[in-house]
């Protein structure tokens, strides 16, 4: 398997600069100077907050910041009605000279502790390495396409680990030769009814930060999620709760409705059933045939899973309740 | 029953979405311009070549110019829809010459449905207003009626629900002379009879939430459309309380649908659907706010479309919607 290593590194110094390019902007602006011939470089960091509500927990995580003389750009906080949950996700821009990496990390768990949080986590995107994903597929690879071509222009801050498939695919097609330029590697793993060939998958995204489902039709056991122990994510072409399972797409042409769409959501033991990230929906009338519903769904497939997996790097989406979810 | 016989005529011409023209067509006579009115004209047969020829002759013949043309013939179907919108000239081609022109076309192509309506001499349309105790799409369209948008006779409003003399609704029905027929029904007695016999001379029937079901007989014998609103997008969601539905799912997108009633419980074919986004922020009183702001647009416009002849039977399940 070839790991993007050496581009990794050689990248950081770009990856700053392009993530600044369409990040929230590193500035210049705000912060103090620690001597007033140097002005610090300012990064961004965010940071979410998940724990049972009290009062003073805004208090103390903005004092928390300020204090290490951080500047809150943006700040989301929600308390759901009738519900002693807390969620806040903040962005900020910080000095990491007078406020180092790992230091923030231990800042952030006091106050984690002092709230038992359910969870806390803090992100700095031009310090942290970026998410590795792995990618799976069946047939369809417009979703795929569409991934790494937003990879190759800086539009998805992940580091994409490999491609794995039940499909196999020929060298010297579009994608094959993307992924060996970018040395990408990809898995052709058939399977089967009685074999769907979890361990060598689990083997080769263990060390993955999250998966990604683009269109991959096989049904991920709950051996195999519990194993993996970290969230999945897929495109269903079609609006959840309607037409789960295999061909939405004719479902929903039979059905005659008169709108149609994508759901992306957290993949759990029960089919289409997790927690959803995002929907979009497009018009269809009677002047829609079979090939135009697929063509209207494959668009929405896109833009939806593109929209989740980048809401979900910019930590906006958090879990709630039992099948919901927070998407700041 | 009161009707709203004498307003109707000046109704039309003001609400109806054709003008009357005095610039198109000619006149019979220099000195007085023909006043031309709206005609709208559906087909719906087995597809051959020379439908349009021979519907669009028919017109031209008499004098109509056709303003808008709608053909519809979908892939590997051996089926064809068409809808038009003409102004024509009736003293050059009377309102019963119109029918049985159209009708003669319609016998040489076998027509499964050929449907002429002139709105401002045709009568409206009767139909009857059934809802259970939420009442806000019942308000959206007696407003929408008043307001002369929505081109309909309401002959009488059903309710399983009881309402007092000096609420809102009870006060407007009465102000315009619109009988309120409380049938309160039971789970052993719909009394479906009874409706059937307040409704039978309708054209069409509202469901603007009614939430018991009409069953297969008196569907049948009924034997006109109803259309119903779903406060959910379906086919997700169906019965009881699709907006608590929702929220429990942890859907971002909320619906209504509006459909054709028939048997089987909220699964007609789809005439209209509308959705709005919906997040984390919305809690249950927001989803239902949201879906009820919904369910009055959307089932407005299917009965607007309807009235205009834009709807049409298509296969088992589906609707062309013009």
């Amino acid at each position: 398997m070839i790991r993007r290593v050496s581009a990794t590194s050689c990248l950081s110094a770009t990856a700053f600069r392009s993530f600044t390019k369409w990040s929230f902007k590193s500035s210049q602006f705000h912060g103090e100077s620690l001597d007033s011939s140097v002005s610090p470089i300012l990064i961004p960091g965010i940071h979410v907050f998940h724990c049972p509500d009290e009062v003073g927990i805004v208090a103390k995580l903005s004092d928390c910041i300020a204090a290490k003389g951080g500047n809150i750009l943006g700040y989301d906080v929600f308390v759901p009605e009738n519900k002693n949950v807390f969620y806040s996700r903040s962005e900020f821009i910080f000095d990491p000279v007078k406020w180092p990496r790992s230091q923030m990390d231990e800042d952030f768990q006091t106050i984690a502790q002092k709230f038992s949080a359910l969870s806390s986590v803090v992100r700095v995107p031009s310090l942290d390495p970026k998410y590795k994903i792995a990618l799976l597929l069946s047939k369809q690879d417009h979703c795929l396409v569409e991934m790494l071509h937003r990879w190759q222009d800086g539009k998805l801050p992940v580091d994409i680990t490999c491609v794995i498939s039940n499909h196999e695919r020929a060298p010297n097609t579009h994608i094959m030769r993307f992924l060996q330029r970018h040395g990408i590697s990809y898995h052709y793993l058939p399977t089967t009814d009685q074999n769907k060939i979890e361990e060598e998958i689990l083997e080769l995204v263990k060390d993955s930060d999250f998966l990604v489902l683009a269109r991959y039709m096989q049904l991920l056991s709950a051996n195999f999620l519990k194993d993996y122990g970290k969230d999945v994510i897929n495109i269903h072409h079609g609006l959840l709760p309607s037409f789960k399972g295999r061909n939405p797409v004719k479902q929903a042409f039979d059905a005659g409705v008169k709108l149609i769409g994508a759901t992306s959501h957290f993949v759990t033991e029960e089919l289409d059933s997790g927690p959803i990230i995002e929907q979009m929906v497009e018009r269809v009338s009677h002047r829609d045939n079979l090939r135009s519903f697929v063509q209207k769904s494959e668009d929405l497939e896109k833009k939806c899973l593109m929209k989740a997996i980048k809401s979900y790097c910019e930590l906006r989406v958090l879990p709630y309740g039992i099948q919901k979810t927070v998407v700041f």
